[in-house]
């Protein structure tokens, strides 16, 4: 029974170490995949600089993830029912606020690459881009043209767009940082036509690797959720850890809807969508009603921490469930070992 | 476990299968329905299109339903009873052969109607929009038509638009009104409305003493008495041409009277020498020169209808010009055809580095012909000088002079010579460099794949996706992109497999106790294919990323050894994580 609940943070951190290397893996390919372009030259130390921003994207929701994954466990062996509880909620507390302090750095360092370049256009190539279709004959990148600038310069430029054709002898485009909010756009060698924004900003390969929109939507959430934690580290440790602990304990406490009913697939789908509320919370409190409601708060920091706070009390109140409703030992009484994930 | 159970489990996840396959398509089949887009659609179509659509959605949606379907089957099997004679392992196994082989079978179904009913539905869907765009351009024209009182063209647009939307009430309001009309005018004024065909060839006086006057500088006199005489009884009595021509045919008549013949023997003379002329302009190869044989024989053809040999070679001109350009009737009423739109392509590129770049607004497909508009040509030299620059507003696709196929931009006027059309030359380094004749290098089937519908990788089938790789690589289209969608589409077909058994694994180890759902679930279960549907998305999203790596930074070949490495261990993985489910007892709660 004990040894079960001591095994548990075991099994969370080889989980967590699994999922954390998937995640950042993927974010890492997205993202090299995404500004790749096969006659640019590789920027020396891309991984190195690009490593520690995906790490931190792939942190809190491999966290979450593992915590999700581990319930199977603790249903399967319960062990000690307290231990199961406390022990998995302080490592990833733990994993949590190391994570960021190995990965970022002190607090108030900044996560997001700033530095970088890409290159958008391959010779000979139909690319599409927002504005319509657009035929670039020749691509001189600044290392190998031998001159230098902040763009890359484009030669006989054809672009199809509204149903007409505009050519354009010489053309340039910036080169673009990834981190920029405005896009690049093709600065065009003739007065009489107008810059072209390129978007989406590496149209080269760009239909290949479309997000589909729900994961795009996911992806944003988890950086909200992201973001708000290294907002509140950079503002002030203890809140962080507060909130880093309101999360945990808010998503550790759904352990007790795994008892929910009979039906164990139903119960684990009601836990995934109460961890979907953490991100739900998070936006909703990032939308223009959640800042009203913040700005009913007078003390910023503790306005700051307002979602923290829902966290924390809706976790307690599922802990309180727990203890109350819940008879103690293992969630669903087992016979020869039972069949829980 | 008995073998009962196992047998069970097959047929109650088949049986959950078919059930969801249903639930699915009459889902669709009511959303589509109320969700008619009468926009794009006339309004009898309705019915038939929200069943093509239906399909659409259904076959879209097939891998998260049959997940769904697996995982509910399995989540509410009843507890296996164990067996003295059974191990856990061969359980598992026996559950493993019996449950595999019915999702084979659907899978397979599903790869079946994906790669084979779906684009075909799909293009019964664009065949129902585009017959609705020619409808309402056909019931526009009869708007236009009527207006301008041609009542007999108005009611002949009007019955092939009810041919297609019988009970549209205005349109049944205007054919009566069109026929009220009829009857109260002079039915044979209607009639006698001049019909493109039947219209005499535009002559113009001052224009044909232009030839005579030029014939005359020459001193071939018998055409320019011709050109004369014609322009004489073209000109109203008593006007200035009428006069001039009156002189020049006396002139004429005067110096060849003198050691010839009357004035009918002159004027035979100059038609024998007029047909010489345009016979021999009709044996060259020269458009201009054949054009205007056209003209001539048609002439001749309307003056002297006895004489049978101009009609021949008015027969003869009308086949010759119609192979290097196009009559501008042909095209009168394109405006109502749908097609292919965008087209953009690099039409020709040479090892010098001259590239030409073609773009086409629309490529409409008609019995007459395949026909451009909107054209657009820019072509420059490797130094990035300008070669050529034209637009034509229309052209016709046919075999070109030097094999393959060609754009001709010359639009031939049938009844006035006046009315050529000729591509506009924006800019060029030559005047001979832009041609009205403009070959391409593209095959019928390429035309698709560079339009703006055909770069939706989604719509083709796997072996046209498979043609298109090679196809587009030269028209200036990454082929990488290509090869990723071709790529996918294997992989969804895996997928699909991969993921029910996946369904199954987690169904089976999440089963009920009971064999029945909680009565708060039950709720929740419509929940379940979009929760699927999700899964799906970022399960094909993930192969999309990790096999278009591999293929942007390597190759098309290591791509699809990756792709099928992958897609082995995959389903050797959700093997495995089947063959590792208890088969054990869990109470119920």
């Amino acid at each position: 029974m004990l040894k079960d609940s001591f095994l548990h943070p075991v099994v969370l951190l080889l989980t967590f170490a699994v999922i954390f290397c998937a995640v950042s893996g993927t974010i890492l390919l997205a993202q090299s995949t995404a500004v790749y372009n096969p006659i640019a030259p590789e920027t020396p130390g891309w991984f190195q600089r690009h490593l520690a921003p995906a790490a931190s994207s792939a942190l809190i929701v491999s966290v979450l993830a593992s915590l999700f994954l581990l319930f199977g466990r603790i249903q399967h062996k319960p062990g000690n029912r307290l231990l199961s509880f406390i022990l998995p909620l302080l490592l990833s507390v733990i994993i949590v606020i190391a994570g960021f302090s190995i990965i970022i750095g002190p607090p108030g360092t900044p996560k997001r690459v700033s530095s970088g370049t890409y290159y958008p256009f391959v010779p000979k190539t139909i690319h599409s881009i927002e504005s319509g279709l657009i035929y670039v004959d020749n691509v001189i990148l600044p290392t190998a043209g031998g001159f230098s600038g902040d763009g890359i310069r484009l030669e006989r430029v054809v672009r199809y767009s509204e149903g007409r054709l505009e050519y354009d002898r010489t053309a340039a485009a910036g080169l673009k940082s990834r981190g920029d909010r405005n896009p690049a756009a093709i600065i065009p060698g003739s007065t009489s036509l107008s810059q072209v924004p390129i978007v989406p900003e590496n149209p080269i390969y760009s239909p290949m690797f479309e997000v589909p929109p729900l994961l795009r939507a996911m992806i944003s959430e988890i950086n909200l959720l992201d973001d708000y934690l290294l907002s509140l580290r950079a503002m002030a440790p203890e809140s962080f850890v507060l909130a880093v602990f309101s999360i945990s304990l808010f998503a550790m406490s759904c352990v007790v809807f795994l008892g929910l009913t009979a039906w164990p697939l139903f119960n684990a789908l009601i836990t995934l969508v109460l961890f979907r509320t953490i991100f739900i919370i998070l936006r909703f409190f990032d939308s223009d009603i959640g800042r009203e409601v913040s700005g009913l708060v007078s003390n910023q920091r503790i306005a700051s921490l307002l979602p923290a706070f829902v966290y924390l009390g809706i976790g307690l109140l599922f802990v309180a469930i727990n203890l109350l409703f819940v008879r103690g030992g293992s969630h669903v009484r087992s016979s020869g070992g039972g069949s829980a994930s | 476990m008995k073998r009962d159970d196992f047998s069970s489990l097959r047929h109650r996840i088949t049986i959950t299968i078919l059930i969801a396959y249903a639930l699915s398509f009459l889902f669709f089949g009511f959303y589509s329905f109320f969700t008619f887009p009468e926009k794009y659609f006339l309004a009898p179509f309705r019915l038939r299109w929200s069943f093509l659509q239906a399909l659409v959605y259904f076959i879209t949606t097939l891998n998260p339903v049959q997940c769904t379907a697996v995982l509910l089957a399995c989540s509410f099997t009843a507890p296996p009873v164990p067996s003295f004679r059974t191990s856990p392992g061969e359980a598992i196994t026996k559950l493993l052969s019996s449950t595999v082989v019915v999702l084979i079978v659907f899978g397979a179904l599903a790869i079946g109607l994906n790669e084979g009913l779906k684009p075909y539905v799909q293009a019964n869907i664009t065949q129902l929009r585009e017959r609705t765009t020619v409808a309402r351009n056909y019931f526009d024209l009869a708007g236009v038509k009527r207006s301008e009182g041609e009542l007999r063209l108005a009611e002949a647009y009007l019955v092939f638009y009810l041919t297609m939307d019988g009970k549209n009430d205005s349109a049944l309001e205007m054919l009566n009104d069109i026929r009220k009309r009829m009857d109260d005018a002079d039915i044979t004024s209607v009639t006698a409305e001049p019909r493109p065909r039947a219209r005499l060839a535009e002559l113009d006086a001052q224009d044909l003493l232009e030839k005579a006057e030029k014939a005359l500088q020459a001193e071939d006199y018998y055409t320019a008495y011709y050109f004369a005489n014609l322009a004489k009884e073209i000109s109203p009595v008593g006007s200035t041409n009428y006069r001039f021509a009156t002189n020049v045919t006396a002139a004429i008549q005067d110096r060849l009277s003198s050691f010839q013949a009357g004035a009918r023997e002159i004027e035979i003379k100059s038609i024998f020498e007029v047909k010489t002329s345009a016979y021999n302009d009709l044996a060259s190869n020269d458009v201009q020169l054949i054009s205007r044989a056209y003209y001539t024989f048609k002439t001749l053809t309307e003056r002297y209808p006895e004489d049978t040999e101009a009609r021949a070679f008015y027969s003869e001109s009308v086949a010759k010009l119609s192979t290097m350009a196009y009559f501008i009737n042909e095209v009168e009423d394109l405006i109502a055809m749908p097609g292919l739109t965008e087209l953009f392509f690099v039409n020709a590129s040479s090892e010098d580095g001259s590239v030409e770049i073609v773009s086409l607004g629309t490529l409409i497909n008609t019995d007459e012909g395949v026909y451009a508009q909107d054209i657009e040509v820019v072509s420059f030299g490797s130094d990035g000088s300008l070669l050529c620059r034209l637009s034509a507003e229309t052209g016709k696709i046919m075999p070109g002079p030097s094999g393959g196929l060609a754009l001709y931009m010359r639009g031939v006027d049938p009844f006035s010579e006046r009315g050529t059309v000729l591509p506009i030359v924006v800019d060029s380094i030559d005047d001979d460099v832009c041609g009205e004749i403009l070959p391409l290098s593209l095959s019928g089937l390429d035309f698709e794949f560079v339009s703006h519908s055909g770069r939706d990788l989604k719509s083709y089938h796997l072996n046209k996706l498979y043609n298109m790789m090679e196809a587009v690589a030269n028209r200036g289209y990454p082929e990488d992109v290509i090869q990723a969608a071709f790529l996918a589409r294997i992989s969804s077909a895996f997928g699909i497999i991969i993921l029910s058994l996946l369904a199954l694994a987690v169904g089976w180890r999440l089963r009920s106790p009971t064999g029945r759902p909680s009565i708060g679930g039950i709720i929740f279960i419509p929940s379940f294919p979009f929760i699927a549907y999700f899964i799906i998305q970022v399960y094909e999203y993930l192969h999309r990323l990790a096999i278009g790596a591999v293929l942007i930074r390597w190759d098309y070949v290591v791509a699809l050894i990756v792709l099928v490495v992958m897609e082995f261990l995959l389903l050797a993985a959700s093997i495995l994580i089947l063959t590792t489910q208890s088969v054990k007892i869990r109470e119920p709660g």
